[in-house]
């Protein structure tokens, strides 16, 4: 049975979508099997950020409704395998949580990673969406709300006795944290009271990612890490201030401030 | 601002948690009086947040006398 991860945040444009492609991306580049879950209808859909928009004939909605089966509303992901995404077009406000449980469950049985991309807020949608997880991720920034929302979420969680619940740390800045101006992730840990599952830095080519390029930007670095933590391997997590340290990090830090 | 956000957190906290404050207060003063004779407006309750993310919690109270 494979691990079903709900990718919550509270508030919107943390940076679940994206955190939930990208570890996607990366375990499926590792041979595992991943299904990507958009239970999340807004711009910027999971579709979109994969290019696959246009390849989705059925969604979430069509297979609760029985409109179709779940085979021929999964999309294969052309570039990896092991990657599909059920994508979701209608809004899901008729699914009920009974049926998005059981699709979750019977993606489980055939894939190894179940990553669900939650709608923002923490009504209908949320408990829908937590309701077919086993384990959460709680995608945040280091600004003031979005750690308010991000704690909140860990509140509802906690009633959903998730078997692990790690909160990941987007939009980092290393030469923000070491200035002061942004918090870094250990205040982040202290605050929420969470474990750290990962802490992704601040990319301007953060959707630009290519499925054939294994450009060595710093994201992909950390999304490594934040793979390897998921998959147990190590609880390290992305140091974004290291590059920032130093002779050379000093000179990187005057650079990004101009 | 990490010790206004701590704070900020912890108000959302206890206002999630059914308004906790005046419950715990309640479930105290109950406690307490199977020991003392207690002067209920007395009792105070703080819940404030340390730097390392643990709690600090404050109760004072006056007693009247205590049962024997
Ligand atoms: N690490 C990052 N660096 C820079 N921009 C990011 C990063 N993560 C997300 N973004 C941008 O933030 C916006 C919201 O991201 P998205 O993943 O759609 O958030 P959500 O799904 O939480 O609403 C998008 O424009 C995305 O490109
Ligand atoms: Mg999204």
């Amino acid at each position: 049975m494979g691990r079903r991860i709900l990718i919550t945040s509270g508030k919107g444009g943390v940076g679940k979508t994206t955190a939930c492609a990208l570890l996607g991306l990366q375990l499926a580049a590792l041979g595992k099997r991943v299904v990507l879950v958009d239970a999340d209808i807004t711009l910027n859909n999971l579709d979109m950020l994969l290019g696959l928009e246009a390849a989705a004939v059925y969604d979430l909605y069509d297979v609760a409704e029985g409109n179709c089966r779940l085979r021929q509303a999964l999309v294969r992901y052309p570039y990896i395998e092991t990657l599909s995404l059920l994508p979701s077009v209608h809004p899901l406000g008729e699914v009920d949580k009974r049926a998005f449980g059981e699709i979750m469950l019977t993606l489980a049985e055939t894939n190894d990673f179940v990553l669900i991309d939650c709608p923002a807020g923490v009504d209908g949608g949320f408990v829908r969406a937590a309701g077919g997880a086993r384990e959460a991720l709680v995608v945040t920034t280091p600004s003031p709300t979005a750690l308010r929302d991000a704690d909140k979420v860990l509140g509802l969680l906690e009633g959903y006795r998730m078997e692990q619940v790690g909160v990941v740390v987007n939009r980092v800045r290393g030469d923000l944290v070491l200035s002061g101006e942004m918090l870094s992730v250990g205040d982040v840990a202290r605050l929420l009271h969470a474990r750290i599952a990962g802490c992704l830095p601040e990319d301007d080519c953060a959707l630009a990612f290519s499925p054939k390029s294994s450009a060595d930007t710093e994201l992909a670095v950390a999304v490594r890490y934040l793979c390897r933590y998921v998959l147990g391997a190590s609880k390290t997590v992305y140091d974004a201030t290291r590059r920032f340290r130093g002779l050379a990090g000093g000179l990187r830090r005057l650079v990004r401030r101009m | 601002m990490k010790d206004r956000l701590q704070r900020v957190l912890l108000q959302d906290r206890m206002a999630g948690k059914c308004n906790m404050l005046p419950m715990l207060k309640s479930d105290l003063e109950g406690l307490l009086a199977d020991y003392f004779d207690l002067d209920k407006e007395s009792l105070r309750l703080e819940v404030s947040a340390d730097e390392d993310g643990s709690y600090r919690i404050v109760m004072r109270a006056r007693a009247v006398r205590m049962y024997r």
